[in-house]
């Protein structure tokens, strides 16, 4: 009954909004009331065009002037970046060979600012042409493309690590493996207390779970993070840290329902 | 923003309220209003900034009604006691300024 034109320009705008930070039930009130118009408007024969004036994107800037957003949205940012620099070096740390080089922590930086801004990039083109809100179904096109994409982006940060492995820059200092291991374990205990006190229990499972297979392998192996049955044993974990994570989301969201 | 548009743009907030204050209504039902009472040269999506305005400055009520067919629910608008006092106020200025324009103009 709605346009498919209509239809995407309603998930746009909740992916705007969402990016935004805007109050979840100010986006649920505002779509449902844009839908209803457009679902009347449409049936009257006028176009998305009639509606949104011709722009889509200066559309929905001016209502997002007019929206609420999340109170304290900065902290909430700021707090999610320290967050996503613990869990993405603590593994790194854990498993003793963290590199005190200027190109590693470059690289860090990089995937902390520039990795969300591409995913949210990436998935918002897909999302807007391939998917839709209401009937919560990813067209086949879409699937392949967030394949592509994640195979692609996988890709760039694998040989993003070999980079940094050749071209380190600057050496600031080598630390022994244990000292790393120890600051490993500080900063996922800073993130575990942190999160539980924040009553965020999925971000505290969440970093366990990446950090787990580093420290079951520490725990099973000796010979250091080179050596065969280390990778072994901590791509196992990932794997199987990444499925429990999976399954667990899924009944999540069902009990929710 | 050229001067013809901000006109339009201050003069929407109270055009809408003052639909609003005629009966509970919502957002389709006042594009149509609009264009009924010609008002002239907008697009119809741009009623939603003015109504979130207008919310936010506490000049209306709204509530959401569940549809009977399944379909989005529907945010209907009445008006409060402070907008009631707000299109007063409105309304008097726009006599004063619609008197004021018009002997300017015509003075021409």
């Amino acid at each position: 009954m709605l346009s498919k034109e209509a239809d995407k320009f309603l998930t746009e705008f909740r992916l705007e909004m969402m990016a935004h930070g805007k109050q979840d039930e100010a986006i649920d009130d505002m779509e449902a009331e844009l839908e209803d118009h457009l679902i009347q408007a449409e049936q009257d024969g006028k176009s998305l065009e009639d509606v949104t004036g011709g722009s889509v994107k200066e559309y929905i800037k001016n209502i997002s002037g007019e929206m609420p957003r999340v109170n304290n949205i900065q902290k909430y940012v700021a707090l999610f970046i320290i967050y996503l620099a613990g869990i993405l070096t603590v593994p790194n740390l854990i498993s003793g060979d963290f590199e005190w080089t200027l190109a590693n922590l470059l690289y860090y930086v990089g995937i902390i600012v520039l990795g969300p801004l591409l995913i949210y990039q990436a998935f918002k083109f897909i999302l807007i042409n391939f998917a839709s809100f209401k009937s919560e179904k990813i067209e086949l096109k879409g699937m392949v493309l967030i394949f592509v994409f994640s195979f692609l982006f996988m890709g760039l940060l694998v040989g993003s690590i070999f980079l940094v492995r050749s071209y380190p820059i600057i050496t600031f200092f080598e630390l022994d493996p244990s000292v790393n291991i120890t600051i490993g374990f500080i900063l996922l205990a800073i993130l575990v207390i942190g999160t539980l006190v924040m009553k965020q229990w999925f971000y505290t499972i969440l970093a366990l779970i990446l950090a787990a297979p580093e420290i079951i392998a520490q725990v099973f192996t000796s010979d250091g993070p080179q050596s065969e049955s280390y990778l072994i044993i901590s791509s196992v974990g990932l794997l199987l840290g990444v499925i429990i994570l999976f399954i667990g989301s899924r009944i999540a969201m069902k009990a929710k329902k | 923003m050229s001067v013809s548009n901000q006109i339009m743009k201050g003069l929407l907030d109270g055009a809408i309220l003052g639909l609003i204050s005629q009966g509970e209504t919502y957002g389709y039902e006042i594009t149509k209003k609009l264009e009924a009472h010609k008002f002239p040269d907008i697009s119809e999506g741009s009623i939603y900034p003015v109504l979130l305005r207008l919310s936010k400055k506490g000049y209306v009520n709204t509530r959401m009604v569940k549809s009977d067919s399944g379909g989005p629910k529907r945010k209907y608008y009445s008006i409060s006691d402070t907008g009631k006092a707000e299109l007063k106020v409105f309304k008097d200025k726009w006599i004063k300024l619609n008197d004021g324009m018009n002997s300017l103009i015509r003075g021409e």
